[in-house]
């Protein structure tokens, strides 16, 4: 295999699977469809962790990284409440403890949008949500480098995260530049990058030397081959930058009524859905990764 | 036959301007640089509309679509009409027959409808049932259609992006014809958009190709919002799959996006200018608006 694989967790909420609940079934079908870790989506709720390090170490996966909750009330890092972006770095502090428990070497950070979105453009100026973002980042970095946790920034698109703050990889880098820290680099996802960039795999090379790891998603968030991303072209490109680390597979987006369970625990009227089955999703989309394997030799 | 060319006036807010608080300077020059039309915004509210058509008219401009202003952050209230608020559906649909009768005064032939979200967006999925949405949508469809054709006025639906409509009611061209159909409505067409289409769609030509004829307007957008040619969009293809459906409708420019000082000097909103003095920080407006009339002349001539 050319890259390690991982399994977003966020997204076995897609298929109506809730990872905390089903820790050990969810391990052994990842792990049987040929991927080398899960990406542990952060449940503040029930952290789970002995038993997913029990599970993950017995069946010889990987848990790279942490995925942070980050569209959780009160985790906003830029916005203009002070008390607000407090309680956001002390959640990232916990979060980054969640790490060291998991032996996860990234922390996933994200800077979501207020609930009321504000498009086309932030009602703050960008540049004092920018102030605001790095000095949060900045304690958050020291925190992880003590305990040799790397933070993983992710930009979103202009909807789920602040308009041209963090939407880019460029616009990424320009805040990482000023934090002067060494743990902290890029983490791009194709869904993301669709929206805010002119060329996915131009971008990929701009900034080849700080992406630390990778979201293989698609351009509709649906199955892999179902959008216009061009996983050939990408993944040929993060091959051709000799890049080491983890390829995330984002699982595709089902239906309505099971992300709904598995998000919101709204349940419509009648039966609740059946899940989706986890073990061909998994299979599914570790063959379409191997075929484009081949392809780009 | 030679596409015409239009300019949506609501994104002229990008570049700091509003059309509607200089309306003869700024239609001047779409009518210098050679546009044959403007879009004008749907806020009635707001427009001096007899102004508006004294100068389209001198000016040998037409309007061929009136924009709907849908969105929360466009509109500035709720007019979801497909939701369970059954005051924001009423306040929708009263907007919508209010931008009717001035898309008529204006002389525009079509007047545009979206399935806006609610301001707190459900992604990726709605809350309540698709099928609940639909109904609802539809069922303000039909009333909206029904006062917009003994009017004259051709409704079109434009899909937008799963954040900006409700998934699964109106963000993909074959959900569009989806709701043609099941409407039952003559005066209802479709009006894609690049930007959103580039999220929703496997392939932006084929679902140009399977709207066809239903296509009667069509927002020319970059995939980033920013200038053509500065995103992915691959425009040479999009020509030619509108060429391989005959369409010859017109191809509507958005302007990009530029910054957020130079947005806020229209204050909050598209188009809804606070008058802001610093106008000399604005772009030269003649010559954003000349370069995508240029590109797409050239890609219309050079495309078979």
């Amino acid at each position: 295999m050319v890259f390690k694989y991982s399994v977003s967790g966020l997204t076995l909420g897609f298929l109506g699977y809730d990872f905390s609940e089903e820790t050990e079934p969810i391990l052994n079908a990842i792990k049987s469809a040929g991927f080398d870790g899960i990406d542990v989506f952060d449940n503040p709720n029930n952290r789970n962790t002995e038993q997913i390090r029990r599970v993950a170490d017995s069946l010889n996966l990987e848990v790279p990284e942490v995925l942070g909750n980050w569209g959780g009330d009160g985790r906003d890092l830029a916005g203009g409440d002070e008390d607000t972006r407090k309680k956001a770095v002390e959640y990232a502090k916990e979060t980054i403890d969640y790490c060291v428990d998991l032996n996860s070497t990234f922390l996933g950070f994200c800077l979501p949008q207020p609930s009321v979105t504000e498009a086309p453009i932030s009602v703050m100026p960008v540049e004092t949500l920018k102030s605001n973002l790095i000095d949060g980042l900045k304690e958050i970095c020291a925190y992880a480098a003590e305990r040799k946790v790397t933070v993983a920034v992710e930009p979103l698109n202009c909807y789920e995260s602040y308009p041209c703050l963090m939407n880019t990889l460029n616009e990424t880098m320009n805040v990482i530049k000023e934090l002067n820290c060494d743990n902290i680099g890029l983490q791009p996802d194709v869904f993301h990058m669709n929206v805010g960039e002119k060329s996915i795999t131009d971008a990929i090379k701009t900034f080849q030397d700080h992406i630390v790891t990778f979201h293989m998603n698609e351009t509709n968030h649906f199955k892999l081959g179902t959008g216009h991303a061009d996983v050939k072209g990408i993944m040929s490109t993060l091959k051709e930058i000799g890049f080491s680390g983890y390829m995330t597979v984002y699982l595709p987006l089902m239906t309505r009524e099971l992300f709904n369970m598995a998000f919101r625990g709204i349940v419509d009227e009648g039966a609740p859905p059946v899940k989706a089955n986890l073990e061909a999703v998994l299979t599914e989309t570790m063959e379409y990764i191997k075929c484009v394997e081949v392809e780009i030799g | 036959m030679a596409y015409k060319y239009t300019v949506v006036c609501d994104t002229l807010g990008f570049l700091g301007y509003d059309v509607l608080e200089q309306p003869e300077e700024i239609l001047k020059a779409i009518k210098d640089v050679g546009y044959d039309g403007a879009d004008l915004p749907g806020a009635p509210d707001r427009a001096d509309t007899k102004q508006l058509r004294r100068i389209m008219d001198t000016l040998e401009l037409e309007v061929p679509e009136v924009l709907g202003a849908w969105a929360y952050f466009h509109g500035g209230e709720d007019r979801d009409l497909a939701g369970d608020n059954e005051e924001a559906r009423e306040r929708g649909i009263k907007y919508a027959k209010k931008a009717i009768d001035y898309s008529v005064e204006l002389g525009a032939s079509f007047f545009e409808i979206c399935a806006a979200q609610p301001p707190i967006y459900q992604v990726p999925f709605p809350k309540l049932p698709i099928g609940t949405l639909k109904k609802n949508f539809i069922d303000a469809l039909q009333g909206i259609c029904l006062y917009a054709e003994e009017r004259g006025i051709t409704i079109l639906l434009e899909p937008l992006n799963c954040y900006e409509a409700y998934p699964g009611i109106l963000t993909t061209i074959n959900e569009a014809l989806d709701i043609i159909e099941e409407s039952g409505m003559k005066n209802l067409g479709i009006q894609p958009d690049i930007f959103h289409m580039n999220v929703s769609e496997g392939s932006i030509p084929d679902a140009i190709r399977a709207a066809g004829e239903k296509i009667k307007h069509f927002h020319m957008n970059e995939t980033n919002h920013r200038e053509h040619g500065t995103g992915h969009a691959d425009y040479p293809a999009i020509i030619k799959a509108l060429k391989d459906i005959n369409y010859n409708g017109y191809i509507a420019f958005y302007m990009p996006f530029t910054t957020q000082e130079i947005f806020n000097m229209t204050g909050e909103g598209y188009g809804q200018s606070s008058g802001d003095e610093r106008e000399f920080k604005r772009p030269d407006l003649r010559a954003y608006l000349e370069r995508p009339l240029r590109l797409f002349k050239e890609l219309e001539a050079n495309v078979k």
